[in-house]
C-alpha cells in the first residue's frame, strides 16, 4: 500500500470514528448537544434539557471509567478500551 | 439627495456593529460621517458624542474636576481618531466637529440636521465615569426630533452565535462560545455539524481510497 492510500484509509476511518463517538448522546459531546437541542425543542426548557443531557453525560463517562478499570484484568472482559 | 444619518455609539468600543450599519448606509447613500466630539458642560462631565451630519459615533466620558477635562478632551480626540480610521477604512467620508455643551442638546441640534438617527445599545455604564451611558440614549428617544433607530450590541445573521474562538486539535477542536445559542434550531445545527463534517470528509476518503485502489487493481 502506497502512502498516499494509507493516508486516505487512515482518514476515511478515523473521521467515521470520530463521527460515531461524536453523536454518544452524552453532554458535552456533539451527540449530547443534540440530544439536549431535541429535549429544549420538545418541552422548551432549557434548564431541563440541560439537565438530562448532562446525566447522559456523565452516565457514559462512568461507563468509560469502569470500562477502563475492567481492561486492567485482561482477557476478562473487552480489552483495550 | 443622500440620507444623512445621525448615529450615536454610546462607550466607543461595543459601537462596531452601529459604525457598520452606518458605514453601510453611508455607502449606499453616497453619505458622509461627521465625527463630533461632545465635551460636556451640563454635569461638569465632558463626554464625547461623535455625531455627524451624515453619521456620528460617541463616546461617553465623564469627569467632574478641570484636571479631568483635560482628560475628557483626550479621550474625545482619541474616539474621534479611532473614527476617522474606520471610516478611512469603510472608504467613506469623514470630517470632525467638537462642541462643548450639554449632549442632550447636542445630539438634538445635531439631528435637526438629519434624516434619521441611529443609536448603539447602552453598554452597561462604565464604573470609571459616573454617569451612566443609558441615560443619552433614553433621552434621545424621548426627546428626537428625527426617527430613531436603536442597534443592538450584537447583531445576529441567522442563527448567529458570538464566537471568541476556537480552539483546533489534529481531530477536531473547540469553539468558544461568548454566549450561548438562543434557539433549539441554533443548538441543533451547531451541534450536528460537526458530525457531518467528519462523515463527509470519511466518505471522501474512501472514495479517493476505492479510486485509488481500483486504478492500482
Amino acid at each position: 500500500m502506497t502512502p498516499v492510500m494509507a493516508v486516505l484509509l487512515y482518514l476515511t476511518w478515523i473521521n467515521a470514528v470520530l463521527a460515531v463517538f461524536n453523536m454518544i448522546p452524552a453532554f458535552p459531546l456533539d451527540g449530547g448537544r443534540v440530544l439536549r437541542s431535541i429535549l429544549w425543542k420538545l418541552k422548551g426548557n432549557l434548564r431541563w434539557a440541560t439537565r438530562i443531557a448532562t446525566y447522559a453525560g456523565t452516565a457514559f463517562a462512568v461507563f468509560l471509567m469502569v470500562m477502563g478499570i475492567l481492561s486492567l484484568f485482561p482477557g476478562q472482559f473487552i480489552g483495550g478500551m | 439627495m443622500p440620507l444623512r444619518i445621525l448615529v450615536g455609539i454610546q462607550n466607543a468600543s461595543p459601537g462596531e456593529v452601529t459604525f457598520a450599519l452606518a458605514a453601510d448606509w453611508a455607502t449606499r447613500f453616497q453619505g458622509s460621517i461627521v465625527g463630533v466630539g461632545i465635551i460636556d458642560e451640563s454635569v461638569g462631565a465632558p463626554a464625547s458624542m461623535l455625531t455627524g451630519g451624515a453619521a456620528s459615533m460617541g463616546n461617553i466620558a465623564m469627569a467632574d474636576a478641570e484636571a479631568l477635562r483635560s482628560k475628557a478632551e483626550k479621550s474625545v480626540a482619541q474616539a474621534l481618531g479611532e473614527l476617522e480610521t474606520l471610516c478611512r477604512n469603510a472608504g467613506v467620508e469623514y470630517r470632525n466637529v467638537t462642541k462643548a455643551g450639554d449632549p442632550e442638546e447636542v445630539i438634538g441640534a445635531e439631528a435637526q440636521a438629519c434624516d434619521v438617527v441611529l443609536l448603539g445599545q447602552a453598554a452597561p455604564p462604565d464604573p470609571e465615569f459616573g454617569v451612566p451611558a443609558r441615560t443619552i440614549l433614553e433621552s434621545t428617544l424621548r426627546n428626537s426630533p428625527r426617527p430613531v433607530v436603536v442597534v443592538p450590541r450584537h447583531v445576529q445573521g441567522g442563527q448567529g452565535v458570538e464566537m471568541s474562538g476556537i480552539r483546533l486539535f489534529v481531530f477536531g477542536g473547540i469553539a468558544q462560545m461568548d454566549e450561548e445559542p438562543e434557539t433549539p434550531l441554533a443548538e441543533f445545527m451547531m451541534a450536528i455539524a460537526g458530525p457531518i463534517a467528519s462523515v463527509l470528509i470519511s466518505i471522501v476518503a474512501l472514495g479517493f481510497y476505492t479510486l485509488g485502489a481500483d486504478s492500482a487493481g
